[in-house]
């Protein structure tokens, strides 16, 4: 696999005056085709890396390439942003258009894709967060997770190369957040779409194929779910959490129950709990 | 305080294209030194309801007693309800305003016409309740990573030391330990306050954890308002409206169902542990 992103280097602070770095020397690739989770507390740096995706924000020190493009370079900012779709951490700044439908074909629009694909791709971007009923509604007054839904929407509609989103999930219900995850990992899946997701919930960090931990500035811990989610402690200890199933499973084997691996889901705890409590018959 | 809703109706966009009956002849009443999770589906009307509660949204028709008495009659001071009853909203955005942290936070109480010196303490216990550091005080609050944002938007209301504490999602945009300290500071906050607490979230797992009772929303109209317990029973009639059981529940239930001799019931991981610590470890020392 061809990295599709590489920060090489990368510091970055908001202003010269600022005594520390919002991010520190940051090396990370990620291939084209992966689905990575980014982790790390509120303020650790998360929003900041993603911003550098796009070019909305500009490498202090080192540099960032997507697909051979490096951010810096002004003449390839629109085959860049037309690489990388972003969803923001909070929808309402990304509303751009009074009518839904109007709203999630901006993007594509921009891109110069031909109108009866932009009505194609805009219906099922619509079905895919579930929001069609609402096409014609004016985007400004939605609820909370409806704008969000439309966001997530517009970025889809794009279909660009890699997508990248920034707490997508955080005001949506339990249905919404489940179909969301199921639609970033079949277009992850099923059409090679690089996804970049920063989440503050670990039963969704579960779903990528890689974790990145973020703490300060700083890239902590980077590895495939099982990996990152057996270092509990480490985890604590940056303010991050583990699934309720692999907290049960940490509790247990603290107590002195023989468990031996990382369980991540709910299917595979009960399935530890079922062999344990049979092997006691 | 007691809060009661009668008949209340709540109509967006009326006389145009797109009016919409956001909540659809809702009565509820919220007893004093409740503490109540408010849950329901994308869209539900769950935002529009709370809205209510502190008078930012006025009813299309009903009512709403405080403590007895009309909130939009004529004689009662709705400037006082706010101080008395705090919301915070679901975007922090739409609460910050001020150039400075500082300042953001001490908006509330200086309304209040509270002295310098007691604003300034208010707001550096405030900011220690969510769990700011001190150093922000003198940032924009533009200039903040979204959980920081948040922070301060819950901040300025707990400056205010309202009697009921009404919460938009709060611990969305939180990190996991943020997420945690929090509710547990809000407990603390209705125990030594003796304070009413309504928390709007999606986090099933955050509200089995949390609060006592729990009002289910669908569609404009109240669906259910029990003991959490109840609620998180029925796991079909919560997916049926978009919403779950909390993670470590479906473990029990999966182990239920393949025969295993044991109580669903469980809703939070520390009774999970204990539970299981007593079955694994309990029954092993027995046999030995
Ligand atoms: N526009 C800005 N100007 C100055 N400082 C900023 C700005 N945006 C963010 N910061 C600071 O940079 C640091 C990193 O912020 P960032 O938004 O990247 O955090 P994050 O990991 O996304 O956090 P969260 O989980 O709260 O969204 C924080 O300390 C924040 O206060
Ligand atoms: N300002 C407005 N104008 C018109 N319709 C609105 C307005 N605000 C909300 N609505 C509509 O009213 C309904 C209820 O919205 P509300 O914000 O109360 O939902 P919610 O339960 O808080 O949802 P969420 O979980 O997404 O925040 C939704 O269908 C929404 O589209
Ligand atoms: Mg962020
Ligand atoms: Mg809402």
């Amino acid at each position: 696999m061809k990295p599709f992103i590489s920060f090489e280097n990368l510091s970055f602070k908001y202003s010269e005056e600022e005594p520390r770095w919002v991010l520190e020397n940051i090396n990370l690739t990620i291939d084209d085709g992966s689905f990575v989770a980014v982790l790390g507390h509120n303020g650790s740096g998360k929003s900041t890396l993603a911003k550098h995706l796009n070019a909305i924000l500009l490498p202090t020190e080192g540099k960032v390439y997507v697909d051979g493009i490096d951010t810096c370079d002004e003449e390839k900012l629109f085959d860049l942003r037309q690489r990388v779709g972003m969803v923001f951490q909070n929808p309402d700044n990304q509303i751009v258009a009074t009518v839904v439908e109007e709203d999630v074909a901006f993007a594509p629009e921009n891109l110069g894709v031909p109108p009866a694909e932009i009505r194609e791709r805009v219906d099922w971007a619509l079905e895919a967060v579930s929001m069609t009923e609402y096409r014609e509604a004016a985007s400004y007054h939605l609820s909370g997770g409806q704008k969000q839904r439309i966001a997530i929407a517009g970025v889809l509609a794009m279909k660009p190369k890699c997508i990248v989103l920034d707490e997508p999930t955080a005001m949506l219900d339990p249905q919404g957040r489940k179909e969301v995850m199921k639609t970033i990992r079949e277009l992850n899946k099923n059409e090679g779409i690089t996804i970049v997701m920063i989440t503050h919930y670990m039963n969704e960090a579960i779903m990528a194929d890689r974790v990145v931990v973020m703490d300060e500035g700083h890239v902590i811990l980077d590895g495939d779910p099982y990996e990152v989610f057996s270092h509990v402690d480490e985890l604590k200890s940056v303010g991050l959490d583990v699934p309720q199933p692999t907290e049960l499973m940490y509790l247990l084997k603290g107590a002195g129950v023989d468990i031996e691996k990382t369980v991540l889901t709910d299917e595979e705890c009960a399935e530890v709990l079922y062999n344990l409590l049979e092997g006691q018959r | 305080m007691k809060i009661e809703i009668q008949n209340l109706t709540h109509t967006y966009g009326a006389g145009t294209p797109f009016v919409k009956n956001a909540l659809d002849d809702v009565s509820i009443t919220i007893e004093d030194h409740d503490f109540i999770g408010l849950i329901g589906h994308t869209g539900s009307g769950k935002s529009t309801l709370v809205q209510h509660l502190n008078g930012i949204l006025k009813p299309t028709s009903g009512r709403i007693l405080i403590d007895g008495r009309d909130m939009w009659d004529k004689n009662t001071n709705i400037r006082e309800v706010r101080f008395k009853i705090g919301l915070v909203f679901q975007y922090p955005e739409h609460q910050l305003f001020e150039e400075t942290v500082y300042r953001d936070i001490a908006f509330g109480p200086t309304n209040m016409g509270l002295s310098e010196e007691e604003i300034r303490e208010r707001v550096l216990s405030a900011m220690e309740f969510v769990g700011l550091e001190q150093d922000l005080l003198d940032k924009s609050p533009f200039d903040l990573s979204g959980g920081q944002k948040r922070r301060v938007a819950i901040a300025g209301v707990i400056a205010m030391r309202p009697e009921v504490l009404v919460l938009d999602e709060p611990t969305a945009g939180l990190d996991p330990k943020a997420r945690d300290d929090l509710l547990k500071q809000i407990k603390k906050y209705y125990k030594e306050n003796r304070s009413t607490v309504i928390i709007v979230s999606h986090s099933m797992e955050d509200m089995a954890k949390t609060v006592d009772k729990i009002i289910v929303v669908k569609g404009g109209k109240i669906e259910r308002f029990l003991p959490v317990g109840e609620i998180f029973a029925d796991a079909e009639s919560l997916s049926s409206m978009s919403l779950d059981i909390p993670t470590i529940t479906k473990v029990f239930k999966k182990l239920k169902d393949r025969g295993v001799d044991i109580e669903t019931n469980v809703y939070t991981v520390k009774y999970a542990y204990e539970l299981m610590r007593s079955r694994l470890l309990g029954e092993v020392r027995q046999d030995a």
